[in-house]
C-alpha cells in the first residue's frame, strides 16, 4: 500500500510514520508533505498515485481545503484533527475516517483495518463532496453552540431547546431561563459560561444579569443615561436594560453584524 | 406575577455551588500523571506512549463535556476505566476496577466526571499498595449506582484539597432530591449516586 502523508507538525509526521511502519513493514510512505503549496506542486508533477492520504486540516501555509481548490484528490483520505467536534461529526456522517490527535496505535490500526474492508467503497469517493464537508467544518460559524438545556420539572429532568429560550436571566447566583411559553426553570451555568457556549448571533447579553435571544426581542426603546431597554415578546416583570458600554455593539448585533 | 415552584425557591435558599468539579480540570490529577510520565518515559518507551494517549483521552473527554449537564453511564464508566490506566501505572497495577452494570442502566444519565472525582477522592485517601490492592467496584442497586471499594483509610488523605464528596453531593442537588449517600461500614467505602433519566416525551417549552 502506498501512503501519502500531509502533515505539518514534524513530531505529529514522525509518529505517523512510525506507526505506519509498525502496522504494516511492507507500507510504502510516499511522502511527508506540510504545507499546501507543497501538495499541490507534489500532486501535480507526480506520477505516482498514492492508496490512502493522512491529512492534517491546519497545515503551515492554509487549511488543507485549499488544495482541493487546486487539485482534484480522488484518493480516500484519513483526516487527523486536534480537537474539532463539529469536523468529526461532518465526517463520520460522509463515511470518511478521522483520527483525534495526538493517535493512538489502536486508533491507526482500526482505521487503516476498516480502509481494508471498505476499499470498494472508496473507489467511489467524491472530491467535491469532501471539499463541502472541509468547508463547512471549518467555517467559523460551525463551533458547536448549546443547542438544548437540562432543567428540573417537577420531578423530572427534561431538556429545553436552545431555540425555545427567550431570556436567560440572573438572580443572586442562580441562573433561570424563561421559555417562549413563558416558563421558568433553574439551570446549571453561571451567566459567564453562558456567554461562551451560546451561539453569538442568537443571544446577547445586554447586562450582567440578562441574555436575550433576538427572536424575543419585541421592541427596543431608548432609555435615560445613554442605555437602552428592551421589550421582550412577553412580559417580564423586571427591565432588561442595555448597559451604556454595551449599546453600540447591541446595536451591531441586533441589526445582524455579528461578529 | 410569575411564581417559581416551590422546589425552585428552596433550590434558591441552597446558595448553591455553581462551581461544578467537571469545569475544574484537576492540577493534582495533571501534576501526578506528569510524573508518573517522565518515570515511564525512561522505563519503556512504549508504555509511555500509551500513557500519553491515555491521559489525553481522558482530558479529552473532561474538555468535550464541559458543557454537557448530563452524559451517558457508558461514556462516563468508560473515561473512568481510563482514569484507572492512569492511576496504575502510579500504583503498579494495584488498583482493579470491576463495573457490574446491566445494559438497561448503561443508557442512563450521570454527571460527567462524577465517577472520576469520587475515584480520585478515594485513591488519594486509601492506601494502596502490593499487599494491600484496591478492589474498585461500580454496580447499580435500586435507583443508585454504587462506587464501593474495601476500606483501608489513610489517616492523611494524600490530596488535601479534595473537596471529596461535597462537590458531587452539590452538583446532583440541582437535578434531585435524591441524596448522594456515603457509607464507610465495617469494611467497605462506598458513595451511592442517584441515577437520573432526561424524560423522553419532552422536549419542553
Amino acid at each position: 500500500m502506498k501512503v501519502l502523508i500531509i502533515e505539518d507538525e514534524i513530531p505529529a509526521a514522525e509518529k505517523l510514520v512510525r506507526y505506519l511502519n509498525k502496522y504494516d513493514p511492507f507500507l510504502k510512505i510516499l511522502a511527508t508533505l506540510g504545507s499546501v503549496e507543497k501538495s499541490v506542486n507534489w500532486f501535480t508533477t507526480s506520477d505516482i498515485i498514492p492508496d490512502l492520504i493522512f491529512m492534517d486540516i491546519q497545515l503551515t501555509d492554509g487549511l488543507s481545503f485549499e488544495i482541493f481548490k487546486k487539485v482534484r484528490i480522488t484518493q480516500p483520505i484519513i483526516f487527523t484533527t486536534a480537537f474539532n467536534q463539529y469536523a468529526i461529526d461532518a465526517f463520520k456522517a460522509n463515511g470518511i475516517d478521522y483520527l483525534l490527535k495526538p493517535i493512538s496505535f489502536k486508533a491507526l490500526s482500526d482505521s487503516l483495518k476498516k480502509f481494508d474492508q471498505l476499499k470498494q467503497n472508496f473507489a467511489r469517493f467524491q472530491p467535491d463532496e469532501t471539499m463541502e464537508i472541509l468547508k463547512n467544518a471549518l467555517g467559523k460559524d460551525r463551533k458547536s453552540y448549546k443547542d438544548r438545556f437540562m432543567v428540573k420539572s417537577g420531578e423530572h429532568i427534561r431538556s429545553v431547546p436552545t431555540d425555545q429560550i427567550s431570556i436567560f436571566f440572573a438572580e443572586g447566583k442562580n441562573v433561570f431561563i424563561v421559555t417562549n411559553s413563558k416558563k421558568r426553570y433553574l439551570v446549571d451555568y453561571k451567566m459567564e459560561e453562558l456567554d461562551d457556549i451560546l451561539d453569538p448571533h442568537n443571544f446577547y447579553r445586554v447586562n450582567r444579569s440578562f441574555l436575550v435571544n433576538i427572536a424575543a426581542v419585541e421592541d427596543v426603546l431608548v432609555y435615560s443615561k445613554s442605555r437602552l431597554k428592551v421589550i421582550p415578546t412577553q412580559d417580564f416583570e423586571r427591565d432588561i436594560i442595555v448597559s451604556r458600554e454595551k449599546v453600540a455593539a447591541f446595536k451591531d448585533w441586533f441589526n445582524g453584524f455579528n461578529g | 406575577q410569575l411564581k417559581l415552584s416551590k422546589e425552585d425557591n428552596k433550590r434558591k435558599e441552597l446558595e448553591y455551588q455553581l462551581e461544578s468539579f467537571k469545569n475544574i480540570v484537576n492540577p493534582q490529577l495533571l501534576y501526578t500523571n506528569l510524573e508518573t510520565l517522565i518515570t515511564l518515559i525512561h522505563k519503556d518507551k512504549d508504555v509511555a506512549e500509551e500513557f500519553v494517549d491515555r491521559l489525553s483521552m481522558v482530558y479529552r473527554y473532561m474538555l468535550t463535556n464541559r458543557n454537557n449537564e448530563l452524559v451517558e453511564l457508558n461514556q462516563e464508566i468508560h473515561a473512568l476505566e481510563n482514569l484507572i490506566y492512569l492511576l496504575n501505572e502510579k500504583y503498579n497495577q494495584n488498583i482493579s476496577f470491576n463495573a457490574q452494570v446491566d445494559k438497561e442502566f448503561m443508557s442512563k444519565q450521570i454527571i460527567p466526571g462524577a465517577l472520576q472525582h469520587l475515584t480520585e477522592y478515594m485513591v488519594s485517601s486509601t492506601i494502596i499498595s502490593d499487599t494491600q490492592p484496591m478492589k474498585l467496584m461500580c454496580y447499580v442497586e435500586e435507583d443508585y449506582l454504587v462506587l464501593e471499594h474495601r476500606l483501608n483509610q489513610r489517616l492523611i488523605p494524600l490530596d488535601k484539597q479534595s473537596s471529596g464528596i461535597q462537590k458531587v453531593i452539590d452538583a446532583y442537588s440541582f437535578y434531585t432530591l435524591k441524596p448522594v449517600l456515603q457509607v464507610k461500614a465495617q469494611e467497605e467505602n462506598l458513595v451511592k449516586i442517584p441515577i437520573l433519566e432526561v424524560e423522553e416525551d419532552t422536549v419542553l417549552a
